[in-house]
């Protein structure tokens, strides 16, 4: 049974965007650099010591496991792959963040009521 | 890449770090660098490896605490058994007269597992009970 799933305040953007990337299935690290790349668009473009930073913490989070090393082409190449927990904090923070969205989109579609004296 | 150069930046690693992730790092950096341009990836590499040392030395202070508590909890426990022969509770017990009270406890600690040791004096009688 895997621990139950928290929101962590601490988890960044760029985080989030690794663990999305993983839950297409296992990845080495530059594989997710690029999945990354193209998931935001191109707005976000890891480095190495990047990666292997929020790899390392969502580890130890328990959010990430590796997954074994393969060669390919000709590179030594590390896989990691997503944990039941990590699936559940990703599905909860995409869910917050849909409710974010929701809530400030009826803002900024409304418009402003004259304002009081 | 340089290959020089960025076993510079992986210095700003922590050792154990380097050793486990700096061939993978070193691989990485390469393949980004020709997407990204060097620059980038060697100012990346000395950003991760100070924040990694960063965040090892947040975690240090609570295993060391951690550590000196079972320490000190442990050399209590070494000194206690030393010097008490692993004993748990030892009591002494007196009467000078009317005996039969302390006589009667005497008999319920026995009875409860302690090993009491009478002491009969002219003027007084006195058990001393040790439960192991």
């Amino acid at each position: 049974m895997h621990r139950v799933a928290m929101y962590s305040p601490r988890m960044t953007e760029q985080a989030l965007f690794i663990l999305a990337s993983l839950a297409q299935g296992d990845l080495h690290g530059y594989g997710i650099a690029r999945d990354v790349e193209e998931l935001s668009d191109g707005r976000i473009r890891l480095t190495a010591g990047t990666i292997y930073g929020a790899l390392n913490r969502l580890s130890d989070e328990g959010l990430v496991a590796p997954a074994g090393e393969q060669q390919v082409q000709g590179r030594r190449r590390r896989y990691y792959r997503l944990t039941p927990a990590g699936h559940s904090v990703l599905a909860a923070e995409v869910e917050r963040l849909r409710s974010a969205a929701a809530a400030l989109g009826t803002r900024v579609s409304s418009r402003p009521s004259p304002r009081l004296a | 890449m340089t290959r020089r150069l960025v076993d510079l930046c992986l210095l700003a690693y922590p050792r154990a770090v380097r050793a486990r992730d700096g061939e993978h790092l070193r691989e990485l950096a390469a393949d980004l660098a020709a997407d990204h341009g060097f620059l980038r990836e060697a100012f990346g590499l000395v950003r991760g490896g100070l924040a990694e040392r960063r965040r090892q030395s947040q975690t240090r202070p609570a295993v060391v605490a951690v550590g000196a508590a079972t320490l000190v909890a442990l050399t209590a426990l070494t000194w206690t058994a030393t010097a008490q022969g692993g004993r748990v509770e030892e009591d002494v017990l007196t009467c000078s007269e009317q005996c039969a009270d302390a006589e009667a406890d005497v008999a319920s600690r026995v009875v409860d597992g302690w090993s009491c040791t009478e002491r009969r004096e002219p003027a007084r009688v006195s058990w001393r009970c040790v439960l192991d």
